[in-house]
C-alpha cells in the first residue's frame, strides 16, 4: 500500500480510499477466519517408520530417497518443551529432510506427551532410559558403532549427560543448537528462576505433573507483548501485505503445541541446573555417577542465535570450555531461539554448516 | 514536456490515512514490547508472580489432599490407580528393552568371535599375500620338519636294531644257551 495517493480528480481519490478500506475490511475478516476455522497445517511430514517405543516415547527412522552416503547415524533429541516436530516442520524447512537429503541416516527421539503416571519421571530416567536405550538403537540399526547427536535446547543438555556418562555406542560428534551448558546468567530465567520465593520442590510436590499452559506461560511472558499479542497483529500484517501465511500458520501450531513436564524433570531442571549450576561443576550425580564434562571426547559444533532470550549464547558456547576432546567449532547467527531451526537463515545457511560439519567428521559408506 | 507537468498539477496528492495508521500502530507495538520485556526482567515482577503463584500453590494443595481424600474414600479406582498400572506397563517395558539389549550384546559378541576364528583360519584368498598368516603357517612348518626329523631318526634307530637283530640270529647259538630257552618257551 503506497503513503501517498496521486488522484487525478476528488473523485477518484475517494474511490482508493473505498478501496483501501474494502481490502482492509477483506484482511480483517481472512484473519479472523485464519484464527477460527482454519485447519491446521500438517508438519512433520518427512516419511518415518517406528523404530522403537517406550511408555509414550517414540524414535523414528526418517527413510530416504537419495543414497546414503554416510555411516555414522545421526540421532536428534529434542527438549520437554513443544513438540519436535520443529526439527520436521514443512517439506522445504526441514532439518530432518535436509539431512536425509544430503545421505545421513537419520533418527529423531519423540518423547511424546507425558500424563499423570509420568509425573515421577526424572532427568536420570530420562537419560539411562529413555536417550542410551535409543543410541544403542540406532547404532544398532544403522550397522554403526559410532553415532551423531544433535541436541536442540534442553535437548542438548541431556545429550551431556548421556555423553558423559555412556562410552558405547562412541559418541563421535555432539551439535548443540542453542543448548545451554552453563546456567549463569541466563537473561530473564536468571531473575525469575532465582528469586526467593520461587521454590522447585514445592511447584514439583504440588503439581506432581507440571501442566502444559504453566509451562507455556514461562515461555511468553519472556515477551509478552510480542507472544500474546504480536502474533496476531503479524498475522493481520501479513495477510494485509499480500504474502503468505503458510508459515505463520505452521510456526503458531507448533508454538501453542506444547506438552506438560514430569514433576521429577522439572525439579531437577530448575533445582540443579538454573539454581545450582551444578553441570560446569560436575555435581550432577544420576543413579549414582557423576556427570564428568571432561570425559566428553566427542567433536562439538555448538550454534548459537545472537537474539536469543531464552538461551543465551553464552550459555552454549561454555561447551567449549568445559567438555573434552580437542575438535570443536563454534558457530553464531543473527536470530532468536527457534531462528536456528526455523526461517530463511536456518535454511540457507545453519543446516549446510551442519550437513557441512558433520560430513567432514562421519564415517562414509564408500570408504568400505 | 509542459504538458505532463500540467498533467502532475493537476493531480490531487494526499496521504494514505491506512498506511500512516498502520506504521503508527505497529511502530507502538514494538515499542511497547520493548517496554514490557524490560518490565518482565525485574525483582519486583518476579516477586509478585512468585507471590500469586505460591497462593494457588496452597489453594492446589488443599484442593489436592481433598481430592485424594474422596477418591480413597470412593469404591471406584482413582487416577493415581489408573497411573500404578501405567507405570508397571512402563517397568516391564524397561525390562524387556533390558533383556533385548543383554540378548543382543551376546549375539553381537558371538558373531564377534566366531567372525574373528574363521579369519583365523581362512586360507588367504587370489591376490592376498596372507601376511597375518604367514608368522602361524611358518611356526607349523618348522613343527612338522622338527617331526620328520624326529620319525627318521627313530626309522634309523629301528633299521639299526632290524640289523643287529638279523645278525644275533646268523650266527651259530651255544647249546646250553638253546636248552635254557627251551625250558623257559615250556615255562
Amino acid at each position: 500500500m503506497e503513503r501517498i495517493y496521486q488522484a487525478h480528480s476528488p473523485g477518484e481519490a475517494g474511490e482508493i480510499l473505498q478501496q483501501n478500506w474494502e481490502h482492509w475490511l477483506k484482511t480483517t475478516a481472512r484473519w479472523r477466519e485464519i484464527l477460527t476455522y482454519d485447519p491446521r497445517p500438517a508438519t512433520g511430514c518427512s516419511p518415518k517408520e517406528t523404530l522403537w517405543t517406550k511408555n509414550k516415547a517414540q524414535l523414528y527412522h526418517y527413510q530416504s530417497s537419495s543414497e546414503r552416503r554416510y555411516r555414522t547415524p545421526v540421532l536428534m533429541i529434542y527438549a520437554l518443551i513443544n513438540r519436535p516436530y520443529v526439527l520436521d516442520l514443512t517439506p522445504g524447512s526441514s532439518l530432518v529432510e535436509y539431512l536425509v537429503n544430503e545421505g545421513f541416516d537419520v533418527y529423531l527421539l519423540d518423547w511424546g506427551e507425558f500424563e499423570w503416571e509420568d509425573r515421577d519421571i526424572t532427568y536420570a530416567d530420562l537419560v539411562y532410559d529413555y536417550i542410551a536405550t535409543a543410541a544403542r538403537k540406532v547404532a544398532r540399526s544403522a550397522g554403526s558403532k559410532e553415532i551423531s547427536i544433535i541436541g536442540y535446547c534442553m535437548g542438548g543438555t541431556m545429550s551431556t549427560l548421556y555423553a558423559a556418562l555412556f562410552d558405547r555406542p562412541v559418541l563421535k560428534n555432539l551439535v548443540y543448537l542453542a543448548a545451554p551448558i552453563d546456567f549463569n546468567r541466563a537473561g530473564t530465567y536468571d531473575v525469575w528462576l532465582k528469586a526467593p520465593g520461587y521454590d522447585p520442590d514445592r511447584i514439583a510436590d504440588t503439581m506432581e505433573l507440571v501442566p502444559k499452559s504453566f509451562i507455556d506461560w514461562g515461555t511468553r511472558m519472556l515477551n509478552p507483548m510480542a507472544n500474546y499479542w504480536g502474533t496476531y497483529t503479524r498475522l493481520w500484517k501479513t495477510l494485509e501485505e499480500g504474502k503468505s501465511v503458510h508459515f505463520w500458520k505452521v510456526l503458531n501450531k507448533w508454538s501453542s503445541d506444547n506438552i506438560n513436564f514430569p514433576g521429577g524433570a522439572y525439579r531437577d531442571w530448575i533445582r540443579d541446573f538454573y539454581q545450582g549450576n551444578k553441570l560446569i561443576k560436575n555435581q550432577v550425580v544420576l543413579r549414582g555417577k557423576r556427570v564428568q564434562l571432561q570425559r566428553i571426547k566427542a567433536n562439538i559444533l555448538a550454534m548459537v542465535g545472537l537474539r536469543d532470550h531464552i538461551v543465551m549464547p553464552h550459555q552454549t558456547a561454555a561447551a567449549l570450555t568445559y567438555l573434552g576432546g580437542n575438535d570443536k567449532t563454534y558457530m553464531e547467527f543473527p536470530v532468536g531461539h527457534g531462528g536456528l531451526v526455523l526461517g530463511e537463515t536456518a535454511r540457507m545457511r545453519v543446516f549446510p554448516e551442519i550437513a557441512y560439519w558433520l560430513g567432514e567428521r562421519s564415517e562414509e559408506l564408500s570408504e568400505e | 514536456m509542459s504538458d505532463e507537468v500540467k498533467q502532475d498539477d493537476s493531480k490531487v496528492v494526499m496521504f494514505n490515512p491506512f498506511n500512516i495508521w498502520k506504521n503508527v500502530y505497529f511502530a507502538s507495538e514494538a515499542s511497547l514490547a520493548a517496554i514490557t520485556r524490560k518490565a518482565v526482567e525485574t525483582t519486583m515482577f518476579a516477586n509478585s508472580v512468585d507471590m500469586i503463584l505460591n497462593s494457588y500453590l496452597q489453594y492446589l494443595k488443599l484442593q489436592n489432599e481433598v481430592s485424594n481424600h474422596v477418591a480413597e474414600a470412593l469404591p471406584f479406582s482413582s487416577h493415581r490407580d489408573t497411573a500404578r498400572v501405567a507405570k508397571m506397563l512402563t517397568a516391564l517395558e524397561n525390562k524387556v528393552d533390558r533383556l533385548d539389549e543383554e540378548l543382543f550384546t551376546e549375539l553381537y559378541e558371538l558373531k564377534e568371535d566366531t567372525a574373528a576364528i574363521l579369519e583365523r583360519f581362512a586360507p588367504p584368498t587370489a591376490g592376498e599375500e596372507g601376511d597375518g598368516l604367514a608368522i602361524p603357517i611358518d611356526q607349523h612348518i618348522k613343527t612338522t620338519e622338527a617331526l620328520l626329523e624326529k620319525l627318521s631318526t627313530l626309522e634309523m634307530a629301528m633299521e639299526e636294531m632290524k640289523a643287529s637283530l638279523l645278525e644275533l640270529k646268523a650266527k651259530p647259538k651255544p647249546k646250553t644257551t638253546a636248552r635254557k630257552s627251551k625250558k623257559t618257551t615250556t615255562e
